[in-house]
């Protein structure tokens, strides 16, 4: 199976939740500022692969786990995968997308505005892993529900 | 081989260049190609739509695109890497024969100005035709 997090700029929210289905962040406590910001492609996707699904690791149960930007696209790119995998006759089951923007709070949205678009890259991730870690427990939850419904948790 | 033919949603532009691709004869006028068009499909963006299938077997789809054209490329390409349906696709982008009596035409029809759209749809594929077919031929001869 494979399971796209996806986000707007797939620099941030996507990213802890793969991490958090990777079991790369703790499941008893919220993580430190430096858990966060040490964890693969925070905070690093370019403007121009906004769009295209990252590899980023794959589970116990061998599920493949992306993260994926979508801009402000996010329809668009959705109805795609769907068309994509009827073209393809991929089954619908195959994959799973999950919208983790839901979950972000205003600090994430300032901190990945200043570090992304305006290039104030320390205080934009400062920013960014503190919004994460308040909003941790959503996160947590929101993946360990897609665990559950997969049957890995 | 899968060819896909991408523009701003799905329109005519992209049903022309398909006859044009698959059409035995390519050396009909404007007018009879235009006569051979259905009428306008819209489809939402990010719609990936088959269309026909050319001679030499390769399917033809449309993929509908908005603004961020660069987006849904990405995802696409993306897509075709992770389930490795990367090999046999070829994406041909229509987006640069719209010309501004297409985008006249899209405004219009917003307005439901149907008619006038009509009118100004016609305009601009016939300015978009000459070009148009050129590139087509490119195309043909590369598929051969």
């Amino acid at each position: 199976m494979t399971i796209i997090y996806c986000c707007y700029g797939g620099a941030h929210s996507s990213v802890l939740a793969c991490a958090i289905h990777l079991n790369l962040l703790p499941q008893a406590r919220r993580p430190t500022i430096k858990e966060i910001l040490k964890l693969p492609g925070f905070d690093r996707m370019p403007r121009e692969l906004i769009g295209f699904p990252v590899y980023f690791g794959t589970d116990n149960k061998g599920n493949k786990i992306y993260y994926q930007g979508m801009g402000r696209a996010a329809k668009a790119v959705k109805r795609l995968l769907q068309s994509f995998m009827a073209i393809e006759g991929i089954p619908q089951q195959e994959v799973y997308l999950k919208d983790t923007l839901k979950y972000i709070n205003s600090l994430v949205r300032i901190g990945g505005f200043l570090s992304r678009r305006l290039g104030i890259v320390f205080a934009g991730r400062l920013l960014v892993a503190l919004g994460l870690i308040l909003a941790y427990p959503r996160f947590l939850q929101a993946v360990n529900e897609i665990k559950k419904e997969i049957g890995i948790a | 081989m899968k060819i896909i033919f991408c523009s701003r949603r799905i329109s005519q532009l992209t049903y022309l260049a398909a006859n044009l691709l698959s059409s035995y004869d390519l050396n009909l006028s404007f007018k009879q190609q235009y006569a051979l068009l259905k009428k306008e499909q819209d489809f939402f963006p990010g719609t990936l739509q088959w269309i026909k299938e050319d001679k030499q077997g390769n399917q033809i789809y449309a993929l509908g695109l908005n603004r961020s054209k660069k987006i849904i490329l990405q995802a696409l390409m993306g897509y075709s890497f992770i389930f490795q349906r990367q090999e046999g696709f070829l994406v041909f982008d229509l987006w640069r024969f719209e010309n501004s009596y297409l985008k006249c035409s899209w405004s219009f029809k917003r307005l439901g100005a149907i008619s006038v759209a009509e009118k100004l749809n016609e305009l601009g594929l016939k300015k978009a035709f000459p070009v148009l077919k050129k590139e087509i031929q490119h195309l043909r001869e590369w598929l051969s």
